[in-house]
């Protein structure tokens, strides 16, 4: 079986039962590795990508629900092949320790930057809370979506 | 008789009219409390009166979204139009600063304020009259010890007549019943203090009995479930209600899940976060005395799961990649307190709100307290895809008719999770 999907732009043809859930059509089928399989129930957030420019876990996404619809992942925010503004406040505070958690944050940065693009220090610590990171980078991440808010 | 002596009768007649109805619902102004005149703080008596008002669930209607607890300012809209919450903190100019603590005892027992104005039954003083002097005495204590926020609350958005508030008069004429609770002899002690509690503070009625025409909980339909915000408050007496047991009641209202039942959400989310500060005895009690409004022979929902339901290759494959890994195992209960399916009470309920409002906006409220936690679907699914999925779940794991308005609810449901934005 066959689905359609637009990615970044372009559509692929994803060979593969439809409930596949879209991380895996990235990551095994389409080579896009920056979103992470972390709990496959989306509770982590480490998978989280953008679909019609709206935040979600790319894990309980089947692929089968994305007919018509585009998906944006971290690779689809370059702009030039050069990380945008948010990507290069991420580099500018290193908010990365093992970097697993980091391209899901990221997704749900721009998400919250898109809606919200003054947030308040309380709105930005509500808005990034779907997302876990096990090595404690939190406050170096916050500091990178203030940085890329306010600069 | 001749026309201007009719004309004068009947003026003479309006004239004393008016000055009976004056008579009838004028209240006297309580004075206001001096600057310096306010008793010290009891940190003892403050704390009893925390609990209390963890009970009472003061927050949930007195803290508007994104607003300072106790500000007021909430918009509830109600059919007679939108009526905000009031700020009782003790702000001096916007809040209940300058009120006794005879004051507060008149609003919360007859619903009138300092000022000797009508509050709106919306506040639900017919409950909170059941509450003693001492429960009382403590709340007054704990919102005085509230931060100050100086909020002045917009005005409500009523209809005519429904904003001339002396009408209230009329209502509590025939829906305030002051008379307190006298202890039933042949049941507990707890028994006792969870019908106090139940009947009182935690005014459960509120949401869970519906209201006639006025607004008014309907005394022959007591506990049978009615809507509140778009949910669904589900009976607590009677058939519907036999399949919980005081201890499972006991465990979901501390901490808002229970294995045999699953999560609360929406409003009543907001309650079990509150009530799971509140005394654990306390919590018991409630949960005794609400087990006893059913009799509760069946301890638990038995399992139904028809299986194979007739339904679109795309729904099977929306419920495999999206629900199934956490929803369908029949044997235990999944990740983060992720319910079977196969024993949902939302999935059996009348209205499809709950199940709906699940799925749609996932459970988020117990983040602070590690319990039960969904991801939303309303940015993955569409309209239609929820819709599918709610009748498969409907067919496969109930024995009801299908849903009927499932498309209303689910708009409804989608604009108000995006409202939240």
């Amino acid at each position: 079986m066959s689905v359609k999907i637009e990615v970044n732009g372009t559509v692929h043809d994803i060979d593969g039962d439809p409930s596949m859930p879209l991380l895996y059509a990235l990551r095994e089928n389409i080579g896009l590795r920056g979103a992470k399989f972390g709990c496959g129930l989306g509770q982590c957030g480490a998978c989280t990508v953008h679909v019609d420019g709206r935040a979600v876990f790319s894990c309980i996404t089947p692929i089968a629900a994305l007919e018509g619809r585009a998906v944006t992942t971290t690779e689809g925010l370059l702009e030039d092949g050069k990380p945008n503004k948010l990507q290069q406040a991420f580099i500018d505070e290193q908010a990365a320790q093992c970097g697993y958690c980091i391209a899901g944050m990221v997704m749900r940065a721009q998400h919250l930057l898109n809606q919200n693009p003054d947030p308040t220090d309380e709105e930005i610590l509500a808005g990034m809370q779907t997302n876990l990171c096990r090595c404690g980078t939190h406050a170096a991440i916050i500091r990178a979506v203030k940085r890329a808010a306010r600069a | 008789m001749k026309p201007w002596r009719i004309g004068i009768a009947v003026l003479i007649a309006l004239a004393i009219i008016g000055a009976v109805a004056f008579a009838l619902t004028w209240r006297p102004e309580i004075s206001a409390v001096a600057k310096d005149d306010q008793p010290d703080m009891d940190r003892a008596l403050a704390s009893q009166g925390y609990a209390l008002a963890q009970l009472g669930n003061c927050a949930s209607c007195h803290t508007a979204k994104d607003g300072e607890p106790y500000a007021g300012g909430l918009a509830m809209p109600t059919p007679f139009g939108t009526i905000r919450s009031t700020n009782i903190t003790p702000d001096r100019d916007t809040g209940i600063g300058t009120w006794s603590e005879e004051a507060f005892a008149r609003a919360m027992r007859k619903g009138i304020d300092r000022e000797g104005g009508y509050l709106y039954p919306a506040f639900p003083y017919n409950h909170f009259t059941k509450a003693n002097d001492d429960d009382i005495h403590a709340l007054y204590a704990f919102l005085r010890s509230v931060p100050a926020v100086d909020h002045e609350v917009a005005a409500n958005d009523l209809t005519f007549p429904f904003n001339i508030r002396p009408l209230i008069a009329g209502w509590n004429l025939l829906f305030l019943d002051e008379e307190k609770l006298e202890p039933v002899s042949d049941q507990s002690e707890q028994w006792n203090h969870g019908r106090y509690l139940v009947e009182g503070l935690t005014h459960c009625g509120a949401c869970h009995t519906p209201r006639n025409i006025m607004g008014a909980e309907k005394s022959s339909e007591r506990y049978q479930g009615a809507m509140i915000d778009s949910w669904y408050a589900p009976p607590l007496s009677g058939d519907a209600a036999r399949n919980w047991n005081a201890k499972q009641l006991g465990n979901y209202l501390a901490t808002g899940f229970n294995q045999d039942h699953g999560a609360a959400a929406g409003p009543m989310a907001e309650t079990a976060v509150n009530l799971s500060q509140a005394p654990p005895s306390d919590v018991e009690a409630i949960a005794v005395y609400t087990a006893s409004l059913s009799d509760d022979k069946n301890q638990s929902m038995t399992p139904i799961d028809n299986q194979e339901v007739d339904v679109s290759a795309n729904t099977q494959n929306l419920w495999v990649g999206s629900c199934a890994k956490c929803h369908e195992n029949s044997a235990e209960v999944g990740p983060s307190n992720a319910l079977p399916l196969s024993i949902s009470g939302a999935v059996r309920q009348s209205s499809s709100a709950n199940a709906v409002r699940t799925i749609v906006n996932g459970i988020d409220a117990y983040r602070d307290m590690g319990g039960a936690y969904m991801p939303g679907f309303v940015d993955i699914l569409s309209d239609d895809e929820i819709a599918e999925l709610a009748q498969y779940i409907r067919h496969r794991y109930s024995n009801e008719a299908e849903w009927s308005e499932l498309d209303d609810v689910i708009s409804k449901a989608r604009s108000s999770a995006k409202g939240k934005e």
